[in-house]
């Protein structure tokens, strides 16, 4: 390790550009991969207007792939993101939105909002969902926070099994109100405990990436101080951070992350717990290069596994969080047995 | 100047601290010793703010503790706690990089750095994983990481140095080597507080020593009268001749307990 450390320094100056270019070419490999095949040589043709694609191609590049692939990358990106500045905030590497019932506290808002909120306000109410997903995330942050930090140090036990008991609760409160609810409603009861990105529109898509902008502010805000929380809240604080401040702001960041990416996809599981493990084992922990090459890389694996979900059962499709958790489980335990003697103290 | 006027810290219905009078002075290097549990780690973290005092107050460069906000107050003193965790893979060099204030210029910055690595013996550790090094030598990381939060920003203002244990882990050679640099930082413009286990360290490097027995101050004083047989052995408990010597004095005692 140690000559892999000597290097790992400069590393993001080659990684960040190299993901950049990955997602690219993901990004247009998502747009030709569907049940319809769409030729990448035709692609330029049906996004700039000139050559003669079928109209039928361009109807299913504009509306259907298109928003889809960026709805990905956006939902990826928050995802991954969110998880760093989770972990960075909780000190822990196993701080997940989707494990710590972050997630399923938007979904639980976002459920309530379709169901009770359509019975009392009609449609307004699912303008309204990326709103009450990022206060059901908030407050489910807030409360994890605090059953799992005592006297300035976060407890991996109480933040895991905290997380699993809010999830419980969550769970089982959605479980009440899709009980209440009619059965087209029902139906998607999946699309929100699994995740899925069918369905994708340019209004979605536009309504996550504001919301991923107001995070983005606050990006350079969080980075430093997140680093020297790394070496415990006293430091920190010893060292010029505002310690309420970062974590407040961090609580904001994440919620608004996961909220805004579960109002559109449901609860997409462990792509914020395994992005950031990955890229901390070849580069810098430093959240300022972090955060943004888990962006990146949460676009890509969120992407290649919505290619997956909506390939492998053709015409049907998979619920994409069957896809992450296929991947995620395996590595979450890997993660576990890894990190087992830091976790039972 | 910090200050310490009448604090008192009670823990439940402890009294830890009792109505300590205390000023630390720039130049001056204050070793703090006594007995475990005699209220030394509280008093550093009363002085360095991260514990309010239950009564009276701490002052430093004519202000209230309080009335000083953390980025301010990071430029002027900095803190070496006894034990600091770390999380996630950093590398020597962005540990020591995280006590740099924001918006030192990147040239200034590598000086300092290197300036650091050397003073600490930590020359060649730069891109090491901090969290494979020993114990010791992660001391003299957080050392490094401590000293150049000082080492930059305004020059002329007053500047404080806490260290709690700082040789605790250290082989002997590295024991004079960071005693011997925090000697050498002291200047009209900087002093430090230094809790220390050994008392002939003590001897050896303190220009005034404090000795804390039972949450009071009963000594403070410039170190050829604070170490005395009589203090020495009614607050460690055990017979203690203080010699004088050449240079100073040395702390000597025998294996049994006082009588």
């Amino acid at each position: 390790m140690g000559k892999l450390a000597g290097q790992q320094r400069e590393q993001h100056r080659i990684l960040i550009p190299a993901l950049i270019v990955i997602l690219a070419l993901m990004s247009v490999a998502s747009v030709a991969t569907g049940a319809v095949k769409i030729d990448v040589s035709s692609l330029p043709g049906i996004l700039f207007g000139s050559g003669q694609a079928s109209a039928r191609d361009g109807v299913i590049v504009w509306s259907v792939r298109l928003p889809r692939t960026f709805l990905a990358v956006l939902v990826g990106a928050s995802l991954a993101a969110s998880g760093a500045v989770l972990q960075g905030l909780f000190r822990n590497p196993l701080a997940d939105p989707g494990l710590v019932g972050v997630s399923s506290g938007s979904v639980l808002a976002a459920v309530a909002t379709i169901v009770l909120g359509q019975n009392y306000f009609g449609e307004i109410a699912t303008r309204l969902l990326p709103v009450t997903a990022f206060i059901g995330g908030l407050l489910t942050t807030i409360l994890l926070y605090t059953i799992a930090t005592r006297d300035g140090r976060t407890y991996t036990a109480t933040m895991l099994l905290g997380g699993i008991a809010i999830g419980a609760i969550t769970m089982a409160l959605t479980g009440v109100l899709i009980f209440m609810s009619t059965e087209q409603q029902l139906r998607e009861f999946t699309f929100w405990s699994l995740g899925s990105l069918a369905g994708a529109t340019w209004a979605k898509t536009a309504s996550v990436s504001l919301f991923m902008l107001f995070a983005l502010c606050l990006w350079s805000i969080l980075a430093r101080g997140l680093d020297r929380l790394a070496l415990g809240e006293a430091e920190a604080g010893h060292m010029g951070v505002n310690v309420q401040i970062l974590k407040r702001a961090a609580i904001v960041a994440t919620a608004l992350l996961t909220g805004a990416a579960v109002s559109v996809s449901g609860a997409i599981g462990f792509i914020g717990l395994v992005v950031p493990h990955l890229l901390r084992l070849v580069m810098s922990p430093r959240h300022r290069f972090l955060i943004p090459a888990a962006a990146l890389l949460g676009a890509i694996l969120l992407l290649a596994a919505d290619m997956v979900a909506r390939t492998i059962v053709a015409p049907a499709e998979l619920p994409i969080g069957i896809v992450t958790a296929c991947l995620g489980g395996p590595v979450f335990l890997w993660m576990l047995l890894t990190n087992v003697r830091r976790i039972e103290t | 100047m910090f200050h310490a006027f009448d604090v008192s810290f009670a823990r439940g219905r402890r009294q830890v601290i009792a109505e300590m009078n205390l000023e630390l002075r720039t130049n001056e290097l204050t070793v703090v010793i006594g007995p475990n549990g005699a209220g030394k780690s509280t008093l550093l973290k009363l002085l360095t703010g991260d514990l309010k005092p239950s009564s009276g107050a701490v002052w430093f460069d004519g202000r209230s503790l309080q009335q000083w906000n953390a980025r301010e107050l990071a430029g002027r003193r900095a803190v070496l706690s006894q034990s600091t965790s770390l999380v996630f893979p950093f590398t020597v060099h962005e540990v020591i990089s995280l006590g740099l204030p924001e918006g030192v210029y990147a040239q200034d910055k590598r000086a300092i750095i290197q300036e650091m690595l050397h003073v600490f013996d930590l020359n060649g550790f730069e891109h090491r994983l901090f969290q494979e090094l020993s114990g010791g030598e992660q001391q003299r990381v957080h050392l490094a990481r401590v000293v150049c939060q000082l080492k930059s920003g305004e020059a002329d203002k007053s500047k404080f140095l806490f260290l709690d244990e700082p040789v605790s882990n250290l082989d002997i050679k590295h024991q004079i080597n960071v005693l011997s640099a925090v000697r050498k930082l002291l200047s009209p413009q900087l002093g430090a507080f230094v809790i220390l286990h050994d008392l002939n360290l003590a001897a050896a490097y303190a220009d005034r020593v404090v000795i804390v027995h039972e949450g009071r101050i009963v000594s403070n004083d410039v170190m050829a009268l604070a170490l005395n047989n009589k203090t020495m052995s009614a607050v460690f408990g055990v017979d203690m001749h203080v010699v004088k010597t050449g240079t100073g004095r040395r702390v000597s005692y025998n294996a049994h307990e006082a009588g």
